[in-house]
């Protein structure tokens, strides 16, 4: 059976309860083998409960959870074909780094000489060659994190589950590190599952992203999909940065009859409209356009972003222009003209 | 420093701080000082009732007891008697006595402290706890009643293994005293193992479960092998108490089972005062030696 068959993931109608309070509610979702899938939302939003439920570490009170053609809700968790990174690493701190990347398969049985050969390879496969004899606390958490990942890997799970494996990590490493997660997913060609509250860390390495709100999925697809055509208001805001215009504002500043329907009719009572695809400037030919006041601008190198109010109204939006050496930036104060073109604005429901 | 400024600060806020006029207020100690003075107490404590007493026996057991008197000059003949086979003997008597009382508090004590840290009811766990605590609550001295009730031969524990073919005697011997022993020490050894276990992540046990290792696998990898600074700390303490347990020894030995602090007893009440010091010299050796080793074992 090829990765692709025997690493796919299949959830069907997935519920799990705490007391009263469901924590997944009626999940169904289908992993591709070999697919980088994340599951992004903000904390309290079920994924790594989801997540636990996948490595079999919680039962779901209903539905049913495939990997490959196996049926695996209901088997426990050291005899699931999934490992799990865990968000800090759990590392044994009484072994080794050698140790700890071999402990998966020590405990199935492979011979401590071959058990020790593969772990080395993994180990030098994460970076941490020379490092084999030192104990977790005395790596930096980077090297911790590297460990942990090798450790999964050395089981040769069919999906790697991975809680957010980043979280404490600093800026700078964790960009590095997104890197050769992506590279490392990419040249096993196993299916990766990430929870995440970091929407750029799940922009940036997925194929396919799940946000997920209060149990539920909202939305699945590509980044691109998801970041073009959001579900909902929520999954606007929190994929990416977004203008929230409601049906008011859009009345007022709207002149086109057409998209002012589309924008407020059947429960669509908010229009989005990206940062980036706001417009500004004084001779502004957009289909759509409307006269504003520069509040602050705040200049980031590769962008400026612009706040501006719409004139005589309470309503303040975002722009953000890409800087590209010209020196003649807005001032606050200056009265100018905003709008989009047509289809730049998206109209989604609240949520 | 923030200390000057407090310093330029506190008379200007009225009665922020005691009283209002006439109060000078002192500036604060340097923590160097207080810190002193908080363990002062303990320190003062430990001079009077163990540094003192310890140097007072090392000065008698230098001594010798000859013709029912205490001669106060210097001597090792105190010392030489010890070598005597009955000191040996019961030298060994008492290591045997705090060695199976060690080890099987521990073999009782760790699964017990385990179950405590899996139980997912915090009742229950509160429940066991104060099971294992409350016979704290009854003095030794009932409890070996209490025993010598039950070990006897007309009891319900020799009844119930009768049936089964089993006539051991269980009072007035080794047995009787280590059976008695455990009991008084387990919530000793309980809770220092459960403090350890509980402070291992959770997450550890489920790596291992991850990775493909059952309950045993992980207990035998994982748990036991964090927690033994816990296990080592119970039997440091477990042990240095057996090794001074007089109570247990003199109600259910029955005159069988000679440990030193019996004898330590006796020979105070003969007034050989130099053997009684001596002894019990060798006694505090023991228990520190015994902490050397196992502080070795539980790093």
């Amino acid at each position: 059976m090829s990765l692709r068959e025997s690493g796919k993931v299949s959830i069907s109608g997935v519920s799990k309860r705490f007391g009263k309070v469901f924590a997944v509610r009626e999940v169904s979702l289908s992993i591709s083998g070999g697919e980088f899938f994340s599951l992004l939302g903000p904390s309290g939003c079920g994924k790594t409960t989801l997540l636990r439920i996948l490595s079999g570490f919680e039962r779901p009170d209903e539905g049913t959870i495939r990997v490959g053609d196996q049926r695996v809700d209901g088997i426990p968790p050291n005899r699931r074909p999934t490992a799990m990174v865990f968000q800090r690493w759990a590392l044994f701190p009484h072994l080794t780094v050698l140790e700890n990347v071999c402990y998966g398969l020590r405990v199935k049985g492979t011979p401590r000489r071959a058990a020790s050969s593969r772990a080395s390879e993994l180990i030098e496969l994460v970076g941490l060659t020379g490092l084999s004899d030192r104990k977790p606390a005395q790596l930096s958490g980077g090297q911790q994190q590297r460990v942990a990942l090798a450790r999964a890997l050395a089981t040769e799970p069919r999906v790697l589950l991975l809680d957010e494996p980043l979280g404490s990590l600093d800026l700078r490493l964790r960009d590095q590190m997104r890197i050769e997660l992506k590279r490392l997913q990419r040249e096993l060609g196993m299916t990766f599952v990430y929870v995440t509250h970091d929407q750029g860390e799940a922009m940036t390495m997925s194929d396919n992203v799940a946000v997920m709100q209060d149990g539920r999925i909202l939305q699945v697809g590509s980044p691109q999909s998801i970041y073009d055509n959001p579900a909902s208001a929520f999954v606007a805001s929190f994929i990416g940065d977004t203008n929230l215009i409601d049906s008011q504002t859009a009345e007022a500043v709207i002149a086109d009859p057409e998209l002012l329907a589309a924008a407020t009719a059947d429960g669509s009572r908010q229009l989005s409209i990206r940062y980036e695809r706001l417009q500004i400037g004084s001779g502004l030919t957009t289909d759509i356009r409307f006269p504003v006041k520069v509040i602050d601008v705040s200049f980031a190198g590769p962008r400026v972003r612009y706040r501006v109010q719409v004139e005589g109204r309470e309503i303040e939006l975002f722009a953000d222009v890409p800087y590209q050496g010209d020196a003649h930036l807005l001032a606050p104060g200056d009265k100018v003209l905003a709008g989009w073109q047509r289809g730049a604005a998206v109209p989604v429901v609240d949520s | 420093m923030t200390d000057d400024r407090r310093l330029l600060e506190v008379p200007r806020g009225p009665a922020r701080f005691g009283k209002k006029i006439g109060a000078v207020r002192l500036p604060p100690l340097p923590p160097r000082v207080t810190g002193s003075l908080v363990v002062a107490p303990a320190v003062l404590l430990l001079v009077f009732l163990f540094v003192a007493p310890l140097a007072i026996f090392t000065v008698y057991s230098f001594y010798k007891f000859s013709g029912n008197v205490i001669i106060r000059q210097f001597t090792l003949d105190t010392w030489g008697s010890l070598w005597q086979s009955y000191y040996f003997r019961i030298s060994l008597e008492t290591l045997y006595m705090a060695g199976w009382t060690t080890l099987f508090t521990l073999l009782i004590g760790y699964p017990v402290a385990y179950a405590m840290t899996i139980m997912k009811s915090d009742r229950l766990r509160l429940a066991l706890s104060v099971i294992i605590f409350m016979p704290l609550t009854v003095s030794v001295v009932v409890r070996a009643y209490g025993w010598q009730v039950l070990l006897s031969q007309a009891g319900p524990i020799p009844a119930i293994l009768s049936k089964i073919g089993l006539h051991p005697q269980l009072l007035f011997n080794l047995t009787g005293v280590v059976i008695a022993s455990v009991q008084v020490l387990l919530p000793f050894a309980v809770f220092p193992i459960y403090a350890s276990l509980a402070s291992i992540d959770g997450s550890l046990r489920e790596a291992s479960s991850d990775l493909g290792a059952g309950w045993m696998v992980t207990l035998r990898r994982i748990i036991i092998p964090l927690s033994a600074p816990g296990a080592a700390a119970a039997a440091e303490l477990t042990f240095t108490l057996a090794l001074g347990n007089f109570v247990i020894p003199s109600m259910l030995g029955g005159g069988r089972v000679l440990v030193i602090p019996l004898v330590v007893f006796q020979d105070t009440g003969t007034t050989n005062w130099p053997v009684a010091a001596a002894l019990g010299l060798v006694l505090t050796a023991g228990s520190l030696i015994a902490v050397a080793l196992l502080n070795r074992i539980g790093r």
